[in-house]
């Protein structure tokens, strides 16, 4: 349903081309949740707004690379085009439920204007069709949360509201960019359960991305790791944990204290992630990499194919 | 004991004319020195505003809170700066709890001058040993917080907390702003001062599998009160509070949690407001008639470990 092939983004900044998604491709079946960790820095943003055709209007770019959807080439339709297949076909939630609803207007007249836009002339019709979804997601008394504002919700309600102005157009993929990271863990327990259920019942594809490698694990059945621009490993999330196959994804799980290891010291990466936009020849973890050797720094890896579905960018893996 | 807590009481006034919101609810622990407790609950639970009373940041409504014997909630002027000396705090957020306009080596001298630590020179010395200490390379005294990354910023504020040799640190959520390859550097570096120093900490986090990696006493908050408490592996192994339960199924392990998930309905009820009785009874999946008119009294399960439920 979803293919980004040797996709790069760069933006033009003061200093010239900076690339932030650098040759990335993966492809996403209708119903499947696949998750997207990574630091912060790593491009996980940026490459979700590329899918979206949502990268900054005169900076962001396309570089290189194409998103095929449902058979079309994202990357080379118009503004007006994306505008049209954004809510209806793909559609996407954040972080933070609080800034990305309208503190004045009511939640019901948010949920609304999605009808609106997309021609629907029925006032009452459009409410009764608000309500529906605001159950559908889980929000008890409805009609009454409906008449109420943003602020009067708590985190986890707030994220319900967004999720259902998310789903109301019945989208194909769904963008979660860490849609619970601001989230007590009872309330993320909730969310992502809620998640998982629509993507059933609507067959919807999601693109999950966080930064809890937990989080992803128990939602996703495929995780895609990103280190400083690039994919380093596409994986199934219970492999992710008992093998992975990059470097990076190894020290990065190290680093978690887990329930029942206390005592031991936890592995730490040396070192800081490189910018994005930084050229570097060769693997780009190869600096801070315990394994690297001369060929890791002459030249860079390319994502290789080890076993189906398992893709991984190192030599070794 | 280093630190004791008893019944402490905090409620903010109105803000309008609503009632009062009773952030800490009669909370007690013990923490011995070169230990360290951690609180854990979720947000509004009352973790914060009970570490800032410790240090005395705000004043309790009642209660008591006692520092090597001495009840800190008496104290006052003179008396008071020698508890602060003693007693600092590590904040979450490294990009607030820095002044922006003063470089490291003023933001590490500030609380060596108010104390009138030694020499100007001493002074000096004792700001490279600091950033020796937290791992940062002297030549960063003359820089300014927004030079640093996070995790850098985290390490400041470490040193500035270890500047005066404190016997007690109060680490409100330390790491929960960094990414995890960085927050296991902190984790790392502040076991290692604990046992370079001695220090006592007071670990506040929402994050289970952090508190398990650092804390040796643990204590979970619901709603301004601590509804269990013990030894880590009494929370982690054998714990028996239905919230403390849920709270660690819901922990999203790597490798898939073992055993089935519990999944809360509802919110967290607001401390301006607390339901009747046991105020995890609307939550509660085994909630019963008693539990809604009864508030169960915290219990003793064993002699380290303790929890606040009818049905146990």
């Amino acid at each position: 349903m979803l293919e980004v092939k040797n996709l790069t983004v760069a933006f033009r900044t003061e200093n010239g081309l900076t690339r932030v998604v650098r040759d990335v491709s993966f492809s996403l079946a209708a119903g499947e949740i696949i998750g997207l960790v990574g630091e912060s820095g790593s491009g996980k943003s940026v490459l979700s707004f590329a899918v979206m055709g949502l990268l900054p209007p005169g900076a962001g770019f396309i570089e290189a690379g194409e998103i095929l959807f449902d058979g079309r080439d994202l990357s080379a339709l118009s503004r007006r085009a994306m505008t049209k297949i954004r809510g209806r076909e793909m559609s996407m939630i954040f972080q933070e439920p609080m800034t990305s609803l309208n503190p004045v207007f009511t939640i019901g007249a948010q949920l609304d204007e999605v009808f609106v836009n997309h021609g629907g002339r029925d006032r009452a019709a459009n409410r009764k069709k608000s309500i529906e979804l605001l159950e559908r997601v889980g929000i008890p008394r409805a009609a009454e949360i409906a008449r109420s504002y943003p602020h009067q919700l708590s985190g986890g309600m707030r994220q319900r509201v967004m999720i259902a102005i998310a789903v109301a157009l019945g989208p194909k993929l769904l963008i979660a960019d860490e849609p619970t990271t601001a989230l007590d863990v009872t309330i993320q327990a909730q969310i992502l359960r809620l998640i998982e259920q629509l993507a059933r019942e609507n067959n919807m594809a999601v693109i999950f991305i966080s930064h809890n490698m937990g989080v992803v694990a128990r939602l996703c059945r495929k995780v895609m790791v990103m280190y400083s621009s690039q994919i380093v490993e596409i994986t199934g999330a219970a492999r992710l944990y008992q093998a992975p196959a990059h470097p990076y994804t190894k020290n990065l799980l190290e680093c978690i204290p887990q329930i029942g290891m206390s005592g031991r010291k936890l592995n730490s990466i040396e070192g800081a992630v490189p910018h994005p936009g930084d050229e570097i020849k060769g693997c780009r973890f190869a600096a801070r990499c315990d394994g690297a050797e001369e060929r890791c720094r002459a030249k860079e890896q390319e994502l290789r194919r080890l076993d189906e579905d398992i893709y991984c960018r190192c030599w070794k893996g | 004991m280093l630190l004791e807590v008893n019944d402490l009481v905090k409620h903010f006034p109105p803000p309008g004319r609503d009632r009062r919101v009773q952030a800490v609810n009669g909370v007690s622990f013990a923490v011995s020195a070169g230990q360290t407790f951690g609180l854990v609950g979720e947000s509004g639970c009352g973790k914060s505003t009970l570490a800032r009373l410790i240090v005395r940041l705000y004043r309790e409504t009642a209660g008591t809170v006692f520092f090597e014997g001495l009840n800190i909630t008496a104290l006052r002027r003179r008396s008071l700066k020698d508890f602060r000396r003693q007693a600092q705090m590590v904040f979450q957020d490294p990009y607030a709890s820095l002044n922006p306009r003063m470089t490291v080596r003023s933001t590490l001298l500030d609380p060596l001058r108010v104390y009138r630590v030694g020499t100007a020179r001493q002074q000096e010395g004792r700001v490279e040993e600091l950033l020796g200490l937290v791992g940062l390379d002297r030549r960063y005294a003359a820089r300014y917080p927004h030079e640093f990354s996070g995790g850098q910023r985290q390490r400041i504020a470490i040193a500035r907390a270890l500047a005066l040799s404190p016997r007690l640190i109060v680490l409100d959520e330390p790491v929960s702003a960094l990414d995890v390859s960085v927050q296991a550097q902190i984790l790392n570096l502040l076991a290692e001062l604990q046992q370079k120093f001695g220090l006592t900490y007071l670990f506040i986090s929402h994050d289970l599998s952090v508190v398990e990696y650092m804390c040796d006493h643990i204590g979970v908050m619901y709603l301004g009160c601590i509804v269990e408490k013990g030894e880590r592996e009494d929370i982690f192994q054998r714990c028996r509070h239905p919230y403390t339960r849920a709270l660690l199924s819901a922990v999203p392990a790597p490798g898939g949690a073992a055993g089935e998930q519990i999944i809360l309905g509802g919110d967290p009820p607001s401390p301006a407001d607390p339901p009747a009785g046991c105020h995890f009874s609307p939550r509660c999946p085994q909630a019963a008639e008693i539990c809604r008119r009864e508030k169960p009294p915290l219990r003793d399960l064993s002699p380290t470990h303790a929890a606040a439920c009818h049905f146990l």
